[in-house]
């Protein structure tokens, strides 16, 4: 076998493996259902609509979303007939994400996200995802510099709108 | 020390077969259907593959309904998954090797 031969194989390995990765996590799905998230909490932020609303908004609209997420890969997994690996190195970093984000502080839960959202991106080598884990670090790094009054409300309108136009990009590519 | 070519596995390094289980191992199961259109084969042609991974120990091979519709799925086994990860070893160890030897 020569040279060019092993490495034409290599490389068409590693593309199929990347499209199926790639098929089996709609990434711009839940991108778009994170950020409409962030964006609206941000959102309850800024009226400061109470404990209450805050609490109810993070506990219903956190339970809505992921069963949105979850029920979305479901019916695609039907529809396409591939199902994901249940120990996926994907759903392992979205999950360490989520938990930094409830037991972290606000800086330090962002630059998380925008690690993990880079580490995902690189996984499934998509370029809205890189842009987004860039452009979420950004706007942690901006924050911890000008140390704004209200630091969590332009961190998670900041992650909001990351999140969104990744979706937002990725459903159109 | 073998050569890395002598590594290889001609059960695995098959073009077909070799995308196959690319496919399942990023995958739990792929539907039959997914993986000929993903692969761009005929039914006929991803039987026979599939029917030689599987005798290899390699795939297995599951038939159901799922309502009204039929369904053959296909699971890489932990030998088929180890084949790949084997068959990818031998082939960057043969590129080495080349590259070793022109420079």
């Amino acid at each position: 076998m020569e040279h060019a031969e092993a490495a034409r194989t290599l490389d068409d390995v590693a593309r199929m493996r990347r499209r199926t990765r790639r098929a089996v996590h709609p990434v711009w799905f839940s991108n778009l259902v994170a950020g409409a998230f962030f964006t609206g909490s941000a959102a309850i932020m800024a009226v400061d609509a109470g404990t209450a609303v805050a609490l109810a908004y993070w506990i219903g609209g956190g339970a809505l979303g992921l069963a949105l997420i979850v029920a979305y890969s479901v019916r695609l997994e039907r529809e396409l007939g591939l199902e994901g690996r249940p120990a996926d190195p994907v759903l392992g970093i979205v999950a360490a994400i989520v938990t930094a984000a409830v037991l972290l502080d606000g800086e330090l839960a962002l630059l998380v996200a925008a690690a993990g959202t880079l580490a995902v991106g690189l996984l499934l080598r998509d370029r809205f995802e890189l842009a987004a884990g860039a452009a979420i670090a950004a706007v942690a790094v901006a924050i911890l510099a000008v140390d704004p009054a209200e630091p969590w409300l332009w961190g998670n309108l900041g992650l909001g709108l990351s999140l969104l136009g990744a979706g937002l990009a990725g459903s159109r590519s | 020390m073998t050569h890395p070519a002598l590594q290889l596995d001609d059960t695995v390094h098959q073009r077909v077969r070799l995308g196959i289980l690319a496919v399942l191992s990023e995958a739990r199961r792929a539907d039959f259907a997914y993986l000929r259109d993903a692969l761009d084969l005929t039914d006929g042609n991803l039987s026979r593959h599939i029917a030689v991974l599987e005798q290899a120990g390699l795939v297995k091979v599951e038939k159901g309904f799922e309502g009204k519709r039929p369904r053959t799925w296909v699971e890489a086994t932990r030998a088929g998954r180890r084949a790949l990860a084997a068959e990818m070893k031998a082939l960057r160890e043969l590129i080495a090797l080349v590259d070793a030897s022109a420079a």
